[in-house]
């Protein structure tokens, strides 16, 4: 039977790999991030992962 | 709860509880103690840590001084505890040392990662966005393969630092240290100063500056920056600054993302100076006296003492710049009189100026 991913671990490196291409338009000049903008995604990312997390360990208690 | 009670108490015996534990079961023994969310204990302890520090060095006391559930006693025993002399022999106080080596291991690593992050973004900004990009995929790769997972902390330290350091502009080239100039000529004036992180200071008093406007830019990465003008001569501003604090002789402000814009308009036949300044992290100051360092030079972040942390009355932002009086703008406001005297007490408001005229522009 095939393997299920990491849910947590898969939330974080897709939310690192937006804020990656984030960075990436910003070092070009396509936009320009400032903390107003970084830090409410930055959180949301936290948020997002500490979800994944949370459902993902209550999935395994359940099993 | 299989907490062990105490003896002729209703409360728990204060114990290191073994389930629900995130690191060493702190804050679950704390919460089963005092029958509250160990959630609460948790984030008093991120608090303090953050704000202060002291909320590490508290919960490694506590993780060595308080048994563990289902052990005898702690690993490091106090003299009132009875027994000294056989310590780290259980296999549980054995089991804490390693996971404490881990945790040590994971924190260093995460460290100095982040440091390179910030060290990267500030010197090869697109290098390091795709280095973030390159750590998400891995993580990605290895959220299928389960392999490197101790390797997740760390990277994420990095995209953070990195992300840091790219929000706030931070530009780092330009070397590190105290650089000090003291041009005595206009022809002596460069168009620009930059210094990577340090203090950077350009004393611009000793210049006669002509009627036409004479634009100057200074860049820092992290640190603090001064510009010293001579009195007589109209001061124009324009700061950027990640975050921090900007002061132009009467008028100041501190934030994130602090964006600031002067346009005086001074009588005709009067000398102009344009300052284009830009701060990643930290202080940019344009006085026309000497100020006490807030950066507290480079000889060991004496300035992180005096801004007093992160928090507080004397926290990072409102601190020591608030208070520092960098003079007035006369030469472009000749109305206004001399700063700190006349307009202020006129105004009612407190002798540095400090909100007397608020920023033209954009700020923030």
């Amino acid at each position: 039977m095939r393997r299920q991913p990491n849910i947590t671990l898969l939330t974080c490196g897709v939310a690192v790999l937006v804020l990656g291409v984030l960075l990436v338009l910003n070092a070009g000049g396509t936009i320009d991030l400032r903390f107003a903008y970084t830090a409410p995604v930055i959180v949301g990312a936290l948020g997002a992962i500490l979800l994944a997390g949370g459902l993902a360990s209550r999935r395994r208690g359940r099993g | 709860m299989s907490t062990p009670e105490s003896e002729g108490s209703r409360r728990p015996r204060l114990v290191r509880s073994r389930r629900g534990r995130l690191i060493g079961g702190v804050c679950s023994g704390l919460g089963a103690h005092f029958s509250v969310d160990p959630i609460l204990f948790r984030i008093a302890f991120v608090g303090l840590a953050i704000f202060s520090g002291i909320g590490i060095a508290l919960y490694l006391a506590i993780l060595l001084l308080v048994p563990e559930e289902g052990v005898s006693r702690a690993p490091i025993c106090l003299p009132w505890h009875g027994s000294v002399g056989d310590q780290w022999h259980t296999s549980a106080d054995r089991r804490l040392l390693r996971r404490l080596a881990l945790a040590m291991a994971v924190v260093v690593c995460m460290a100095l990662l982040a440091l390179a992050g910030a060290w990267l973004a500030g010197t090869h900004a697109q290098l390091a966005a795709w280095a973030v990009v390159t750590v998400g995929a891995v993580i990605v790769l290895s959220a299928f393969t389960r392999t490197i997972r101790r390797l997740v902390l760390p990277g994420v330290a990095f995209a953070l630092a990195v992300a840091t350091i790219a929000a706030a502009h931070v530009d780092l080239r330009g070397g590190v240290g105290d650089h000090f100039y003291r041009p005595q000529s206009l022809s002596e004036v460069r168009s620009g100063y930059r210094l990577g992180v340090g203090r950077l200071e350009v004393d611009l008093r000793g210049i006669a500056f002509p009627a036409a406007a004479t634009r100057l830019h200074v860049r820092l990465g992290v640190g603090e920056l001064v510009v010293l003008v001579p009195r007589g001569v109209c001061v124009a501003t324009s700061a950027r600054i990640g975050g921090g604090f900007v002061g132009a002789l009467e008028r100041r402000s501190a934030g994130l993302d602090v964006n600031w814009s002067e346009r005086p308009s001074p009588p005709p036949g009067t000398p102009r100076l344009v300052v284009d300044g830009s701060v990643g992290l930290g202080a940019l100051l344009v006085a026309d006296h000497p100020v006490e360092h807030g950066w507290g030079g480079w000889g060991g972040w004496g300035g992180w003492g005096r801004w007093g942390g992160w928090g507080g009355e004397n926290g990072w932002f409102a601190s020591h710049y608030h208070r520092v009086a960098l003079g007035g703008n006369e030469a472009c406001f000749p109305a206004h009189g001399t700063s700190g005297s006349s307009a202020d007490a006129a105004s009612g408001l407190p002798s540095n100026g400090a909100s007397r005229i608020p920023a033209e522009g954009a700020s923030r």
